[in-house]
């Protein structure tokens, strides 16, 4: 069937992207960071010893590797049950092998939230600092894209109302949409406002730093949001136009995005040389 | 513009970060109309509790050198420059010794002088 061998490159692209192209982007960040900012001269970049840095790295290659042979397992297996069978593809695969991919994601975070932690607690200076210049969402994010998440939520809200109507009940899916869109933007909203208000998660970044780590992380967010939309009017659109056999291959698109403009955009506008390291230095 | 706040410094955070705010409208750093951040953004970023900042911010809006609008935000007052100049702490000394030396003079004790500033600070003749 085509769609499935269109599904098979889609998959295939899903694989490698996300447990091989960014943990390999991230892998060189970090060797890059421990090769030109040792623990000797930036002690506050690093609250623990350095081999837990190594090691940690060790980890994060062999548990991407492990997943990526997970995958390529998976693409064969999938392979030989359309040669089989004919059949279509549930769009729960690519989805459920993206919650696995996730997992040394989600770690790397902790570990992020952590080390923060440990910085903060090892942080003795009794000096503080701050800019006095307020942080509005406007400085970070356009009107424009504001205007089209706010948008592309009220119109997918409406577009699952002028199919399904609207119950309060589990089994209506306006309701199911309301809620679960709801509760994503709240929490992007809950993310943003700590950007905006929140407390410095690294003690020592420079203001800069912090500003750009900011735009990028808010600026995502909202694309983020606007894409969720578009992503389920599309779903339920192709549902309606009988073209169910395309949601697999759209599902696994729609993942891959997520990580693109989640940590992709951090990635690409953070630039390693463009980081103030001066701050981590001792005595700085 | 950064404010810097020593947490081991004997003067109190609220007048640190009081003084500083002034110094910066001194010094063309903050003009009149710039924008300051809200309690909760510069509380956290200082890591103060957000009383100490609002008790700057009091303070300040008191003396006309900042001007809350509301959910707008909070803004330097536009004569922030001749009012920072004015210490109010040095004009009510003025002003007492000013009133106590006229009170001396006519002849009341330094104890009927306490009892009575005593009394009008805490509003029992009122």
């Amino acid at each position: 069937m085509p769609e499935n061998i269109i599904f098979h490159i889609i998959f295939l692209s899903q694989i490698l992207l996300i447990s091989y192209y960014y943990p390999k982007q991230v892998l060189d960040r970090t060797a890059a960071v421990l090769e030109k900012h040792p623990p000797d001269q930036y002690p506050k970049l690093y609250p623990r010893p350095h081999s837990f840095y190594t090691q940690g790295q060790k980890r994060y290659k062999v548990a991407n590797h492990v997943i990526l042979a997970l995958g390529f397992g998976l693409f064969i297996a999938i392979g030989n049950w359309d040669y089989s069978t004919s059949g279509e593809i549930n769009n729960m695969i690519p989805f459920a092998y993206w919650m696995i991919q996730g997992i040394p994601m989600l770690l790397l975070e902790f570990l992020g939230y952590s080390r923060f932690k440990l910085m903060r607690a090892a942080d003795v200076s009794g000096k503080r600092r701050a800019v006095l210049n307020p942080r509005r969402l406007f400085d970070f994010v356009s009107p424009g894209l504001f205007g089209l998440a706010i948008f592309m939520y009220v119109a997918c809200i409406l577009f699952f109302y002028s199919i399904h109507g609207f119950q309060i009940h589990p089994s209506n899916d306006t309701f199911i949409i309301f809620v679960s869109l709801t509760l994503m933007n709240l929490l992007f909203t809950a993310i943003i406002v700590g950007h905006l208000r929140g407390k410095k998660r690294d003690p020592h970044q420079a203001h800069d730093d912090r500003m750009k780590q900011s735009v990028a992380s808010i600026k995502s967010l909202f694309i983020m949001s606007v894409v969720a939309s578009f992503f389920i009017i599309t779903t339920e659109g192709m549902q309606a136009l009988h073209l169910d056999f395309y949601r697999a291959s759209l599902m696994s698109a729609y993942l891959q995005l997520t990580i693109v403009i989640g940590l992709g955009a951090l990635l690409r506008k953070i630039k390693l040389e463009e980081i103030d390291f001066e701050v981590y230095r001792k005595g700085a | 513009m950064d404010i810097t706040i020593d947490i081991d410094n004997s003067t109190p955070l609220f007048t640190q970060l009081m003084n500083q705010i002034k110094e910066a409208i001194l010094n063309n750093s903050l003009n009149p109309g710039a924008a300051l951040p809200s309690i909760r953004q510069l509380a956290n970023d200082l890591d103060l509790n957000n009383k100490t900042v609002a008790k700057a911010y009091r303070l300040l809006e008191r003396d006309s050198i900042i001007q809350a609008k509301g959910y707008r935000g909070t803004f330097i007052h536009p004569d922030a420059k001749e009012n920072c100049a004015v210490d109010l702490n040095e004009w009510v000394t003025e002003k007492l010794t000013e009133t106590i030396t006229s009170f001396r003079s006519s002849g009341v004790t330094d104890s009927e002088i306490r009892i009575a500033f005593g009394n009008v600070m805490h509003n029992r003749n009122n």
